[in-house]
Formats: C-alpha cells, structure tokens, sequence
C-alpha cells in the first residue's frame, strides 16, 4: 500500500538507513526468534483482526435464523465454521419475497482465531518488546494472580483472595512499568487483552446458568436450564424424598429406543420436536400418536426453532410423542404426550405411581430459596413495568447459613461462587391451583466472572497511558513549533 | 485586513444572539387575553406514559406521529400550534353530534353480520355495510329491550354499539375538519376513495364514507394481532392506529390529565372520574368554552386551575413548565440552524477572507455548542437521567461530542477543516435526531434494567463517544480524500496534519469504545451474569473496536500511511452506522413495513457514499488532484528518522512512520 506523500518521491534514498548495522547481529539471531519473527508479525495481527471482524459480522447475521446460543457455539466457541451463503441475503418469506441460497464456505471459527491472536501477541512481546530474564519472573505472577482469582470464585467467593490476586496484579503491572518504562502502558494493555481472552474461554468451558422460578410464599432448592430438557420419572418414597429418574435430552430423537437400568420402563421416541406450539385441543384432522393420557385431549404441533434477534426471552420450547415399553418384554404400555409446556402426568408402571414429564433440565442444590415477597411496580398509569425486586430467604443446612436479602435488577445476590440475578417475573401455580406471582432468579457460577473487570481496568489504564504519552508528546512538539 | 473583516465576526454573532434572544422571548408563556391562550392551555401537565409532561408535549408528539408536522392548518388555512389541535380533538366529547339525517348518517359505514340482529333492527340481510339513518331509530329501542334481557347474550349488539360510539367520535367536531392525517401509500388512498395532492394530509371527513374497511383493523390492534401481511397492511394498521388513539384522546381516556387529589392518589383519566370531580369539571369547562370561542371563559379557567396545580404539584408544574419551554425553544432545531450557518462560513472561507470567515464560524459554532450543552443539560434535568437514555438521544449526543471534539481539533490546527467536519456531523446527527424523535416521546420512560444512572452514565455514555471519536475521524478521512483528489490544497503540511489529526482522533475512538463495550459487558455481568452475550448489539461494539484496532495496528506495522489510514477510517463511518442503527434493523428486516423501510435505504445509502469515498480514495495518486500539482517541490525529502533506537532490527520497522521526527517549520 504507497501512502500520499513518502511514495512519490524519485527516491534515490533506499529505505531508512541503519540496514547494515543490525545485519551482523541478524546472523547471530537464534532460531527461536527466527521462528517467532513472522508469528510475531503485525501483518498477521491486521489480517487476524479482518478475519474476526468478518467472523463477528457472520456471526451476527446468523442471528437472524438461529438462537444465539446456537450461533455462539458454532461460530465463536469452535474452531471451524461452515457459514451459510445465505446470511447475506434476504430470507425467503411465505409470500414470495426474499432469495433462497444454498452453499457453505468455511471460515476460521473464535477460538481458533482467539488463539492465533493470542499467539502472535505472544511472539510479539518475545520479540519486539525485549523481553528479559526479569520478564520470566512476570510470568508466573501474572498467571499466579489470575489462578487465585478463579480460584477464589471455584472455592465460593473469597475476598482475601480477591485482595491477594489483585495485589499480585499490581505488582505485575508495577514490573511492567519498572523494567520497560513508558512500555509498560503496551505490556499491561496487552496483558490486560490476554486476560480478556483467557476470561472467555474459562466462561465458554466453565460458565453454567440457569434459572430458579419461586412463586411468592413458595421454596426452590434447584435450577432449570432452559436451553435443555429433559424426560423425568418421579417417584415419591417417602414424605421427604423422591426417587428421580432422567433421560436428558440429547437422547430424544425420533426413532429411538431409550434403554437403561434406572428407567422405571423402556422409552420409544415416536415424534420429538425441539420446539414446538403451544397445546391446543385436537382437530379432528389431526393424526394423533397418543394413546393414553393429556395427549387424548391436546395436541402439539412442531415450531422452527427460535432465531437470536427475537430478542433473547424466547427460548424453544419441547414436546415429544413417546411410547413407553415393559422392560425385556416390550408390551406397549401407551403412547403419551409429553411437553415442556404441560404439568406431570400420572403413570402407573409395575405397579408404583410415577410422574412423567419433559421439563427444562433441573440440577439440585444443597440450599433452598424461599420468595417472601415478589415485587413488581409499574409506571403510573400503565402497564410497563418500572422495577423488579424480590425478597428472599437463602437457608443452607450445610453452611448453618440463613439470610434475608432482596435481589433486584442490577442487585445481585453472590453466594458460594453462584450468583443470583433478577431476571424476570411470571405467573406460577399456587398450592391451591391459582395464579400467584412468581420470581425468575438467574443463578450463574462462572469461575471467571471477576476477570473481564481486571481487564477493563488494566487495558483502559494502558490505553490512557500510552495514549496520553502520545498526546503529551505532541502538544509539547506543537508548543515549540510555535514558540 | 481592513477593518470590516475585524468586525465580522463580532457582527455574525450578535446577529445570531439577537435572533436567539428573540426565540427564547418567544418562548415564554404568552400573556395574552383577547383570545383563547392555547399556551396556557399547553403548559398544563397529565401524566402519559409515566411520566408528567406539559399537554402541549403530547399534542407535538401525536401530531407529528399523524401528520409529519408540528403545526397544522385550521379550517381558515391558518396556521396554528399542535396544542389548538390537541384541543379541539379532546373537545370532540363535549360536542359529539350524530344524527341519522346528518351526512354523516347517510354513510354506509357500519358491519353488521349478525341475522337476528339485523331482523330487529329492520334491515335486510345483505354483502356490505350500513348506514346509520337506517337502523338508528331501531337501535335505540334494541338498546331498551336489551337491559331488560340478558347482556351477555347479545355479542353483536356490543360491537354495533362499539362501532356507533367510534364512529360518532370521528364524525363529530372540529377536529375530524383537519387535515391532518398523512397518508402516503396509494393503495391505502384508493381504498379510503381519496385522490393523492399535495402533503397527502387529509381530514377524517373525507375518509368517512370509507372508514368501514377498518373495523378490521381495530379489532387487531385490540387483540394485539399487528403483524402485518405486507406494506398495504402495515399502512392500514398505522392509520387505525393514529385513528383509535385519537378516538382514545376525544374519549377522554388519553392523556390522565386528572391530578392527584391528595397524596397517595394517582394520576386518572377524564374517562375515569366522575363529572363531579372538581378538576374534571374544570376541565370539561375549558372545553366547552373552546367549542363555544368563549375566549374570557376559556382563559379564565385555564388559568384558575393552572394556579390551583402550582400549588397543590409545585415540583409536576415547574417541569412541565420546562418542557414546554424547551418545546417552544427547540434548541436543538436552533443549533442544526446555526451548525448550517458554520458550514456555510467554512465553505466560504475556502474561497476568500478566510481569517475572518474561519473566525466567524469558529465563534458561532461555539455559539451553538452552548446552546446544544443547554438542550442537553435540559433533557438531564428533565428526564432526571444521563444524556443517553435512548436512539434519539444518542444522536443528539453523539453530534454534540463531534463538534466538541472538531473544535478541539480546529484550535489546534486552525484550517477550517476539522470546522467544516464538525458542523456537517452536527446537522446530520440533528437530522437523524429529529427523524427518530418524531412523533415518539423522547423522553420516555425506561425498561427495568435500564433504569440505572450509574450504567447510563458510564457504559452508554462511553460507548456513544467512542462512535463519536469514529465518526469524526471518518468525517477527517473523507475530508483528506475529497481535498486530495478534487482540490489541489492537500499539501504536505494539511496533509500530515490531517493524518495525524485522523490517527489521534482513531486512537481516543479506540479506548473510548474499548472502554464503553467492556464496561457494558460487566454491566451485563451485574444484571444477569453474563459478561459477554455475543447478541447483535454487543458484536456492533466488538466491530467498532476490532475496527480501530485493525486500523492502528496497520499504521504502526507500516501496511498503511497517511492515505491508507484515511481510507479505513471513512470504513470506520460504515462500522460504527452498522452498530448504531444496522443491529436494530436486523431483527424486524423481515416483518417491518413501517419506518424502518426508510431507515434501511437511508442506511443502505450512507453504507453505499463512504464505500464510493473509499473507492476513490483509492484511486491512484496520478489522478489525485493535490498530488499532480505539488509533487516535485513538495518532496523535498522526508526528514529522516533522527533517532534511531539503538536496537533497530528488534524494532518493528514501520514505527518509524507515526513519529517522523520533529515537524518541519
């Protein structure tokens, strides 16, 4: 690429002058650098950062067809990724408008060019940034620190950890600064952005969410992932206990035969729908698989599975048709209907009472949560809602730990590494069977939560720095110029 | 210099002090008596949408919504203000009018569907509509037989009442005289028996006849089934709409205008108290002095009651107050005026009397900078919040930075230049502004999460400054282009300052838009746990910053110089215009019909100049204008670099290219 000024001239001048000095010490380089010189190149960083800002781009038009969550794994969590040609052109509608277009290119995926940037940052600074016996000791600080900082939140949030991972950084950011001057801005901008990285991988490996819906007056002792399901057998032994069994989702496809010692019967999948409508009472020219229990009254019918830019509320929504078999003999015992959408349904296998649903995966804690006031307030004289709060009493046998905290929007309740969030409001079923209002708390641990802030703060602080060097510099030259 | 062009700029300045004077006298609240005070009338406050505003907001934002304007022509071609409107609309209930020998009751308008209804009403069966002068002597004794019967029975008795009540509405007043209502699609026109002309605006009496077709559509809107099937659709569904918000306003059920009566009450409407509540009956004689023109009545009680609600809602009436100042003020309409006024001054400086041009325009900018500051220190005080609480205000902060920012700039190199980018983004974003505040309340209240001043204040603010940064340097990019291949002014000295203006100006986008995207992320991190989401919004912002970085990192290895860093920076434009607007069109591009139609083109179009701009950026230097005249003696020869680190081959090379050396003299 020429530029305005310096490619015009007759230049009789060879580049810059100093080529036959650094020539000895060329052929004295060691191998190492010789191999890390082009990783380290800036070229690859300018063509890594057009290759993730197409990424990101793709990754956003996607958006339109598929959920995010979909969209996140597959483009920015992945290596490799086939990208539809048809992101860049209008969908096809039913009335006849749009384009529809096949085919697939392949493009590098996030973590792929996430490491590759992280590598040539690397062979950057081993190159470029004279790096020194000293530097080594840095090193270890610095991953020390970071360690603590996940550790910290693994082991339920600590603030002496906290405190000690962010002294540990200091002292890092101090060397930087010590050992290479006004370079240090660079080195803890950098670093800062190596954090940055580092802080979304832990999250895409380590991150688990789901929600807690409590109705008002009413107790939850576990999450729901909404984004997987699964088909559940409940069995009440006895008052306090129940005897679970779950067949995740991932095993219900149409045409399988689920099998396993702790299923109460075999499982055979006739229809599953990733998502799906609403039930709504059958049609007489519906061909309706079910034989036996809610799927004699409703139907379910499949939906496209919801796309990201709908706004991330929508989630999708299962329902399948299954048959249920007698273990080894394979009597047929029924085909019901089973539904995220629909309550337990009572089936009796050999004799004992179950209750079989499809429901959003649910883990159990050892605490529970009880709702003692769910808060909603509204604009004046409107419908829109103004603020969300919710009081809760956090009891954890485990711990001797009870609590009272209220949790509202952008208030978040930390416990033991898991944080609850406010997330919304819905409608839930009382013990008397009316509508009472509920509490969707989202509750996330994610180890690296803490990272992105350290980030913030030591990319922000290098950028102010090495920036305002810059600027500093140049109102100085300006103020000779003019004296 | 001669003594004139010292006074000069002295002269543009008070010109423009007087004339804002003026405004701002303008502004305040009319004191007049003969006739009715419509201003007074609008400073009254009522709570809409949550929030308290003076009525005269609400008749700017409806009318706007309806017709495109602020303004409308009454019965006489006079021009008068939203608020004679807003009046004159909620009168309709004090003179609703319907009589089956009006012309208005020979219009066959009305569905009825249901066979023994019709049977009691008298009439035959038959494909179509009726009129109200068939049945309207029936109906009355229908409606007597009915209460002594079973209510629930009669389904389409309720709807045949729905559609008189409505229709009444429409076809009674003043207001339905008004042309008002902007219809632009020709199909829509078709089908309401209207002939297209000039504003496409027309009055509800011309389309009465028609207003049967949208039954239809009210009973949609009511049952919130709006996605519309195509453009036709989406046209019909707005103007029904518009029509039944109107009908809500002469019903008395929009805005609440009843105020509190002690604490703990709330805000009710017209509809909802009785004629006896005190304030209602102030209110419903104000009306019927309006219909009446009684002015000494209508100003009297106006003016009663304004004095009754200073006293009872001190803090409600001073900001309604405000508002309705800032509404007549239009501040931000003034600044776009005079941020024209400075582009213009520039342009001329360019081609003679530069000096007191460039002074002239330096000053009234910073003329109009003050008075956007106040216009936004106005929104803070009004809405309580940090400047950017919505699209409309991002963009009346993002022109209000960038003009900052290029004064910041034109002090420092003094070229008119960086003048001539400021003033520009400044009318573009005002446009933009006015554009996505029409008909809207911009103002309005906020979601639940977004109601925090500390994220408001920090994140969003951050992140609108960092688009600011991007578009100035943009704006400095095009202007290096456009000067370098079309003029012969880009010489070695206003081109490096360009470039390094362009590089300063990328260098504080980038940690501005770093900052602000991180800062969102841990935002996002206290409010649901997820520090970095990848939704549309958040990548916009990773584009942005992605798109500075690539554009330093590419200058600093040495892969770009002046031209190439001024050619990625008018990418910047593109980006930063992806981020801000093009996210929100993506999710509704498939079922929107409406605004957004516009907005895509005009998207489509800005993506379409900088994509030209960069193309000829492009363009080989033999062809850039500035680069044929002055190549030989402008090439003196690149001071060489004076200080060669000791280290060089460690270094990368292109370093040497940010910092040539000391600037030449």
């Amino acid at each position: 690429m020429s530029s305005a000024i310096t490619t015009t001239p007759p230049a009789p001048t060879p580049p810059p002058a100093p080529v036959p000095a650094p020539t000895p010490r060329a052929k004295s380089k060691p191998l190492w650098i010789r191999i890390l010189e082009p990783v380290a190149s800036l070229r690859i960083t300018v063509v890594l950062f057009s290759f993730s800002l197409a990424l990101v781009f793709f990754g956003t038009l996607a958006q339109v067809d598929e959920g995010i969550w979909f969209v996140v794994g597959k483009y920015f969590r992945s290596a490799f990724v086939w990208v539809p040609f048809q992101i860049f052109f209008p969908r096809p509608t039913p009335d006849g408008g749009g384009m529809a277009v096949g085919g697939y290119f392949p493009f590098p995926g996030g973590w792929l060019l996430g490491g590759l940037l992280l590598a040539n940052l690397l062979a950057a600074h081993a190159i470029r940034f004279r790096a020194t016996w000293r530097d080594a000791l840095l090193l270890p600080l610095f991953v020390f620190s970071l360690v603590l900082f996940v550790l910290a939140e693994a082991q339920g949030s600590t603030q002496l950890l906290h405190w000690v991972g962010g002294f540990v950084m200091a002292l890092v950011i101090a060397g930087f600064f010590a050992w290479h001057g006004k370079r240090g801005a660079i080195l803890t901008l950098h670093a800062g952005l190596i954090v940055m990285m580092l802080s979304e991988l832990i999250t895409g490996l380590m991150a688990v969410e789901g929600n807690m819906s409590i109705r008002e007056r009413g107790f939850s002792n576990f999450t729901e992932d909404v984004h997987n399901s699964e088909l559940s057998f409940v069995r009440s032994v006895d008052e306090k206990t129940d005897d679970v069994a779950v067949v995740p989702d991932r095993f219900l496809r149409t045409g399988e035969l689920v099998q396993h010692d702790a299923l109460p019967c075999d499982v055979f999948v006739n229809h599953y729908m990733p998502n799906s409508h609403e039930p709504e009472p059958l049609k007489a020219d519906f061909k309706n698989p079910a034989t036996t229990g809610r799927g004699l009254r409703d139907m379910v019918q499949e939906k496209a599975r919801v796309s990201g830019v709908g706004g991330s509320s929508d989630v999708d929504v299962p329902s399948a048709y299954l048959t249920l078999k007698k273990k080894g003999s394979g009597e047929v015992l029924g085909t019901y209907l089973v539904s995220n959408y629909l309550p337990p349904q009572r089936v009796e296998l050999d004799g004992k009472v179950y209750e079989l649903a499809l429901r959003p995966k649910r883990t159990y804690k050892p605490y529970v949560l009880q709702a003692t006031e769910v808060r909603t307030e509204y604009y004046e004289g409107t419908s829109r809602p103004k603020s969300y709060s919710s009081k809760v009493v956090l009891v954890d046998p485990t711990r001797n730990e009870k609590r009272e905290v209220t949790i509202s929007m952008n208030d978040p309740l930390r416990y033991q590494g898991e944080t609850f969030f406010q997330s919304q409001m819905r409608g839930m079923q009382g013990p008397d069977g009316q509508l009472m209002p509920a509490t969707v708390l989202q509750v996330v641990r994610n180890p690296g939560w803490l990272m992105p802030y350290i980030s913030c703060i030591m990319v922000s602080l290098g950028m102010i720095i090495h920036f305002g060097l810059h600027l500093i510099k140049f109102l100085e030259a300006r103020g000779r110029a003019a004296a | 210099m001669n003594k004139f062009s010292d006074y000069f700029p002295w002269c543009v300045c008070g010109l423009v002090v007087i004339y804002l004077g003026v405004i701002i006298a303008n502004a305040q609240p009319s004191q007049r008596k003969d006739k009715a005070n419509l201003d007074a009338f609008g400073r009254l406050p009522a709570m809409h949408n949550g929030r308290v505003i003076p009525l005269d907001s609400l008749a700017r934002t409806d009318l706007m919504l309806f017709s495109g304007r602020e303004s409308f022509p009454d019965l006489e071609g006079q021009t008068q203000p939203a608020t004679k409107w807003l009046l004159d609309v909620m009168s309709v209930e004090a003179a609703l009018d319907l009589s089956p020998t009006s012309p208005a009751g020979k219009h066959r308008v009305f569905r009825i569907k249901d066979a023994d209804l019709l049977k009691r009403l008298g009439l035959d069966p038959r494909d179509g509509f009726y009129a109200y002068e068939e049945f309207a002597a029936k109906l009355t004794d229908v409606e007597k037989d009915q209460k002594h019967g079973d209510m629930m029975k009669d389904r389409s008795l309720r709807e045949l009442q729905i559609q008189v009540n409505i229709y009444k509405r429409l076809a009674s007043g003043r207001a339905s005289q008004y042309k008002v209502f902007r219809i632009e699609n020709e199909e829509v026109l078709a089908a309401l028996g209207l002939k297209a002309r000039s504003g496409l605006r027309y009055s509800i009496e011309e389309f009465l006849p028609k207003v049967g077709i949208l039954w239809d559509y009210f009973t949609r809107l009511e049952q919130q089934r709006v996605t519309p099937s195509g453009p036709f659709d989406a046209r019909m569904l707005d103007l029904s709409r518009n029509l039944l918000t109107y009908v809500e306003i002469t019903h008395g059920s929009m805005p609440q205008v009843i105020p509190p009566l002690r604490e703990g009450d709330t805000w009710r409407r017209m509809a909802e108290v009785g004629a006896g509540h005190p304030y209602a009956r102030a209110f419903a004689e104000i009306l019927v002095a309006n219909i009446q023109e009684d002015a000494a009545a209508f100003n009297e009680t106006v003016q009663i009651l304004a004095k009754v609600l200073r006293e009872r809602l001190p803090d409600e009436i001073r900001r309604a107050d405000f508002e309705s100042f800032f509404n007549h003020f239009a501040p931000f309409d003034r600044s776009e005026i005079l941020y024209c006024g400075v582009f213009l001054l520039v342009c001329g400086s360019f081609f003679g009397y530069s000096g007191p041009l460039l002074r002239a325009a330096f000053w009234l900018c910073a003329i109009a900078v003050v008075i956007h500051t106040i216009a936004l220190i106005f929104r803070i005080y009004l809405t309580g919040l940090p400047p950017v609480i919505n699209l409309y205000a991002s963009a009346v902060f993002i022109g209000w930075g960038a003009v900052l920012l290029c004064m910041g700039l034109e002090w420092i190199w003094n070229n008119g230049i960086s003048l001539l980018a400021g003033s520009l983004i400044g009318v573009l974003t005002l446009i933009i502004a006015t554009k996505l505040g029409a008909g809207n309340d911009t103002m309005g209240v906020l979601e639940p999460v977004l109601r925090t001043r500390f994220w408001l204040a920090t994140h969003v603010t951050c992140v609108a400054l960092g688009y600011t940064a991007t578009f100035v340097a943009g704006a400095l990019g095009i202007a290096y282009i456009v000067t370098g291949v079309f003029t012969p002014f880009l010489d070695d000295k206003l081109s490096k300052g360009l470039a390094k203006a362009v590089y300063g100006t990328i260098c504080f986008a980038t940690l501005l838009s770093f900052t602000g995207t991180v800062l969102g992320g841990i935002w996002a991190d206290q409010s649901w746990g997820r520090f970095w989401g990848w939704d549309p919004k958040e990548n916009g912002a990773l584009l942005i910053v992605l798109w500075n970085a690539l554009s330093l990192h590419a200058r600093w290895g040495g892969m770009i110089k002046q031209r190439g860093l001024a050619v990625l920076a008018v990418g910047g434009n593109i980006v930063t215009a992806w981020s801000w607007f093009g996210v929100n069109m993506l999710g509704v591009g498939l079922h929107s019909y409406g605004f957004m139609e516009g907005a895509v083109f005009w998207l489509l179009f800005a993506v379409g100049t900088q994509l030209v701009i960069m193309a000829i950026g492009l363009l080989p230097l033999k062809m850039w204008r500035s680069f044929n005249v002055t190549r030989a003696p402008q090439i003196a020869l690149p001071p060489p670099e004076p200080k060669l680190p000791k280290d060089f081959g460690k270094r990368k090379k292109g370093r040497a290219d940010i910092k040539p050396g000391p600037a030449p003299a």
